[in-house]
């Protein structure tokens, strides 16, 4: 059965609002996602890969604007869609989405509970704000919640503080926040970046989990490209506030066309093959910055493939190479005609 | 091969709970715990383990930036031997143009108000080594020699990036020409490209400054890359001492395996690896009886490893392992848990190889234009 659409975002366009000027951020990105999949964006810091995320859930500063496109959310029976893009940030229907249908994982489980409140009540907080529910049955499902997530001794556990948690025990319980609407879609902003590699195991497999069991779609951000292999079934390679390279993660990881996601394969130091310990190839410069945007192809001063005259005009289209996957690169525009 | 550092039964025990002049608190957080180990000349050793491990204490508890509470670290210099733990304030000052360290957070860990070159430079001033023109050109040359630019030297912290400030805080370290370097998860704040490039810069200072390194990382594949030899640490304890090639192939202690399996597969086709390790870390303050792992451990048994403390012995040549069982199970490595896909391999190159017939044929389809 064809999985039903949930998401669509369509040319999306934030800037930041300076005094005089508008210095884009994210300019124009097109991307959807069906019921129950992972998708996941990877790139370098600065890309917009947060910024984007947090634009779903209309969380974006004063000072970042959406100034073009749409973002549909087509709810539970895929009927009733709403233009995220144009509603009120603070009306009452963006608190019905916020938390309700769509939740977020932060990244820095330390900061992202109140020291001054328990853990359960933040978690119950939410419950009766979404469901109507009295107390004792919001606390009822926390421990329900707590259970699911793994956290020892629920039952005790819903009465602490958060400095009481570890880092990982802390991103569970963000997990059991996030989850307990029953959420269509959740959106996990680097949830493993600030975790062990132990832990980081332990929280992919819980996520792994709970995509299985809720059906919940998952929107998953991070810098490593590693991590998502498992997870996702779909990546889109972000680069200054582009999507350059999207597709399934299989044929991302075996059959990378844009050159700077072959480079950021191949930067990531490996287990395997030791005995070679070669260098390690890396993207030369940085990434520039928001004021000295490139013209034509926000990559071509870092790119092996730099072509004068045709590169440096205007950003290249997402083009599709093969079936589920794009690319944005002049080398694929124009290969394939000659 | 010869020793640079010994390091011989080093303790450090920080005092938690309540205590005042009359009575001295009972109980002791034991963050590093009788650990001996020697670091050789011109090698890098890597030390890993989960956070709250004890690394970074151990890292900084050999360069005494903590104190020591019991131990040797015996650093040999042309036939001398000075034992850093028992030195004078005055004389360990001296000793520390000869081991420097490299902090984690490059955000943190430069100071905001003076310019790059004044940070570079510092430690010359400080120690009168020189001034002027002289002072100048050798910050200079050190910066240089990290990849930063001269015109960059008068600007200050906050108009570099991640990589660059490491860069600023690794010619900060080397200024004094130093022996040894610890150097502190100094990729863990960097983004991947980024991260690449400052391991490759660390490992073409160590060739050409012969340096000698104590890595310090969580993230195995990193050290994988980056050491030849590498020391797990569990609890305050060392588990596992070995060659890069050993520990990741022929692991011989539970955790390392297990610490090797956590490590996602970067190979899509590969189901998700299940959590081997179970629950966290116990707390440092009271620690688990006999073998420190055994709660964790899915070897253990009910007798042996609750009661009796392992001891770091050699199984093989340079191969210390801190488990009863050693020699009786049979743990998986690095390959066996995942089959790599290896981008530069053939593959790949064909690849490039059609990314640049691409290239030249638009590029001489556009002249004829």
């Amino acid at each position: 059965m064809e999985k039903k659409l949930l998401l669509k975002v369509k040319n999306l366009q934030i800037s930041w609002l300076l005094d005089k000027a508008l210095i884009p951020i994210i300019c124009g990105i097109d991307f959807s996602l069906k019921a129950g999949k992972v998708l996941a964006f990877v790139g370098e810091s600065g890309c917009g890969k947060s910024v984007s995320s947090l634009s779903l859930l209309r969380l974006l500063a004063k000072k970042l604007k959406i100034i073009g496109g749409e973002i549909l959310f087509y709810g539970q029976n895929g009927e009733e869609t709403l233009d995220m893009a144009k509603i009120n940030p603070r009306g009452k229907d963006m608190q019905k989405i916020r938390g309700g249908m769509v939740s977020m994982i932060f990244q820095e489980p330390m900061s992202s509970f109140s020291p001054l409140y328990t853990i359960g009540y933040q978690i119950m907080e939410v419950i009766q704000l979404h469901k109507n529910t009295s107390r004792e049955e919001a606390k009822k499902i926390t421990v329900e919640l707590f259970k699911k997530v793994g956290i020892g001794d629920a039952k005790n556990a819903v009465n602490r503080y958060p400095y009481e948690f570890s880092g990982g025990m802390r991103q569970r319980a963000m997990i059991a926040k996030a989850l307990s609407c029953n959420p269509l879609l959740l959106i996990a902003d680097e949830p493993t970046t600030a975790l062990d590699v132990t832990i980081q195991n332990q929280i992919l497999n819980l996520m792994y989990d709970v995509k299985q069991e809720f059906g919940t779609s998952i929107i998953f951000i991070t810098h490593d490209l590693g991590v998502v292999g498992q997870i996702a079934d779909e990546v889109a390679i972000m680069y200054m506030g582009k999507i350059i390279e999207q597709g399934t993660t299989r044929e991302i990881f075996k059959n990378p066309k844009h050159p700077y996601t072959i480079k950021l394969l191949e930067a990531v130091p490996r287990l395997g093959n030791l005995e070679a310990r070669r260098r390690l190839e890396t993207i030369r410069g940085n990434v520039p910055g928001l004021f000295d945007r490139p013209t034509g192809c926000a990559f071509r001063p870092r790119c092996d493939y730099f072509m004068p005259g045709i590169c440096d005009t205007t950003f290249p289209d997402l083009r599709e190479v093969s079936k589920d996957h794009k690319v944005a690169c002049y080398l694929y525009e124009y290969g394939e005609s000659n | 091969m010869s020793t640079l550092i010994d390091i011989k039964n080093l303790k450090v025990y920080f005092p938690v709970g309540r205590s005042n002049l009359f009575t001295k608190s009972k109980f002791f957080l034991r963050a590093v715990d009788g650990v001996s180990f020697k670091i050789n000349k011109g090698e890098n050793l890597g030390l890993v383990g989960e956070s709250g491990s004890g690394k970074t204490t151990l890292g900084r508890s050999i360069l005494r930036l903590i104190e020591p509470t019991n131990g040797q670290v015996i650093f040999k210099n042309k036939n001398e031997m000075i034992d850093i733990v028992s030195l004078k304030r005055n004389k360990l000052r001296k000793q520390w143009r000869h081991m420097q360290m490299i902090f984690q957070d490059p955000y943190s860990s430069l100071n905001q108000r003076m310019t790059v070159k004044e940070i570079i430079g510092e430690s010359l001033i400080a120690n009168r080594l020189a001034s002027g023109k002289e002072l100048d050109k050798q910050v200079e040359e050190i910066a240089l020699l990290c990849g930063l630019k001269t015109r960059q030297l008068s600007r200050y912290p906050h108009a570099f990036s991640g990589g660059q400030r490491q860069r600023i805080a690794i010619a900060r370290a080397l200024i004094m020409h130093p022996e040894f370097i610890v150097c502190d998860e100094p990729v863990s704040a960097l983004d991947v490209s980024i991260q690449a490039q400052i391991l490759n810069l660390l490992k073409d200072l160590q060739q050409q400054l012969s340096l000698t390194y104590l890595f310090i990382a969580h993230d195995l594949s990193v050290v994988s890359y980056a050491c030849n030899r590498v020391a797990v640490m569990y609890l305050g304890r060392l588990v596992e001492i070995a060659n890069t090639e050993e520990i990741y192939y022929t692991p011989k202690h539970p955790y390392t395996e297990s610490l090797m399996a956590a490590i996602p597969p970067d190979d899509p086709d590969l189901p998700m690896q299940k959590a081997k390790l179970k629950g966290e870390q116990p707390s440092p303050v009271n620690p688990p009886s006999g073998c420190t792992f055994h709660p964790r451990c899915p070897y253990a048994d009910n007798d042996r490893c609750i009661n009796e403390v392992p001891e770091l012995r050699e199984i093989s040549k340079g191969h210390f392992v801190s488990c009863h069982y050693a020699e009786k199970i049979s743990l998986k490595g690095a390959l066996e848990h995942k089959t790599t896909v290896d981008f530069r391999g053939v593959e790949n190159n064909q690849q490039i190889d059609d990314m640049r017939k691409r290239r030249n044929k638009i590029v001489t389809n556009q002249k004829k234009q």
